[in-house]
């Protein structure tokens, strides 16, 4: 089975990896647990269901504060609405077009470079 | 009123403890983090909404009983079981006020911290945990006092006291799922204006006035050998500063918000100061390898 096609993370995107359970219903890409949404009962991808939030919250159809428990299909459509402005960079390795309208800072990263290893990662606010 | 109450009865002693305490604080994973932030903003949005409506009914019941103190001569003694009735209801009303009072929650908890972990969410490992510190007591909570009050005249005012707060309210650190070690703070520094008048009628009026400057601090540490940063970083509206380190480079932001009353900031403003650290993160340059 395919793995997740949908991609994680909001201020840098990545590939999500997950097995797939499924295939959304709109965009008819593979999706796992994690991004199928659960307002749409499981049949779209949140990505899918946050568009088309979007556009439900344009046509006065759904009331832009309507979920307040701040969950994860909040935070797709948030992203959603929130990319009109930024630019992710991405740091996957899958690229699909899905995606070209979020315009991302492409790169790929390089495997064996990774180093988790830090020296100041616990730097303060103060300047030096 | 009963659902808030049965809500109370509901919260687990920790939780109790957390809200007396006035700090919600440690190191937790996002998902842990998050269901439990629900759970209390759930039980302070519906404590607002009560204490909303028990502040009208409860001076509804106060007035209530002196209107039928004032009946009492007109329709006699059966006006003092209404009397009576009424009093006990003002006073069970305000002491369940006086109750859910001292349980409420600053609504930067629910309205600013809530939604900018639910994003930060997005980008950890769901196996990471985070440490955060949420000061749930109020802006203008004594303990957050700084000084004396300041007295003094000036204008038609017969009387200016002001009180400045300091209010840290919000700090926390996250090692992202790109390996970026984020940390952020946010401070309040409150100014409450109480300025008292005479007024054309010759009555003495008070009015209070909250001046306040919000600091939002983010420090970015990105892994040299994933991320590079641009080399004339910059960033609209923020202070920006960049450490490097052979390992590590950091952007540190600082932007300050002025508003003239005690609401909440808009989340964006913390989720665009993370962006605009992340706006200056690039492909690495090859000699960082």
């Amino acid at each position: 089975m395919n793995d997740c096609q949908c991609k994680s993370g909001f201020f840098s995107l990545r590939d999500c990896g997950q097995p797939s359970l499924g295939v959304c219903s709109v965009c008819s890409r593979a999706m796992c647990h994690q991004h199928a949404s659960a307002e749409s009962t499981f049949t779209q991808c949140r990505d899918c269901w946050a568009r088309a939030n979007q556009q439900a919250v344009g046509t006065g159809q759904r009331p832009p504060g309507a979920n307040r428990m701040y969950d994860d299909d909040w935070a797709y459509s948030y992203r959603n609405r929130y990319y009109a402005g930024y630019a992710p960079i991405y740091t996957g390795t899958h690229y699909h077009h899905y995606y070209d309208q979020y315009d991302t800072r492409s790169f790929q990263a390089r495997s064996g470079e990774y180093d988790d290893d830090s020296d100041n990662a616990r730097a303060g606010f103060g300047d030096s | 009123m009963f659902s808030t109450l049965k809500m109370l009865g509901a919260l687990s002693p920790a939780e109790r403890e957390t809200i007396a305490s006035g700090q919600f604080a440690g190191d937790f994973t996002a998902e842990a983090l998050l269901d439990q932030m629900r759970h209390l903003a759930k039980f302070d949005a519906s404590n607002d909404a009560t204490r909303a409506l028990l502040k009208k009914l409860t001076g509804a019941a106060v007035v209530g009983a002196f209107a039928s103190l004032w009946l009492l001569s007109v329709f006699g003694k059966m006006m003092l079981i209404a009397v009576a009735l009424l009093i006990g209801v003002a006073i069970y009303l305000g002491v369940t006020l006086s109750r859910l009072s001292k349980l409420d929650i600053s609504n930067n908890f629910r309205e600013v911290a809530l939604p900018f972990l639910a994003i930060l969410k997005q980008d950890m490992d769901p196996q990471q945990t985070l440490k955060v510190r949420v000061d749930l007591r109020a802006p203008t909570h004594q303990n957050k006092r700084r000084g004396s009050p300041q007295s003094s005249k000036g204008g038609v005012y017969t009387k200016i006291v002001e009180t400045a707060y300091h209010d840290n309210w919000f700090s926390g650190s996250a090692r992202l799922a790109d390996a970026s070690v984020l940390r952020w703070s946010v401070v309040d520094d409150v100014v409450e204006s109480k300025r008292t008048k005479r007024s054309s009628s010759g009555k003495m009026k008070t009015k209070t006035r909250n001046y306040k400057r919000s600091t939002v601090a983010v420090s970015l540490s990105v892994a040299n050998k994933r991320y590079g940063v641009a080399p004339n970083a910059s960033a609209d509206g923020h202070k920006i500063a960049v450490q490097g380190g052979a390992k590590r480079r950091t952007i540190k932001l600082t932007r300050k918000i002025k508003t003239k009353s005690l609401d909440t900031m808009d989340p964006g403003v913390l989720i665009d100061t993370v962006a605009s650290a992340y706006r200056n993160v690039t492909a690495p340059a090859r000699s960082a390898a």
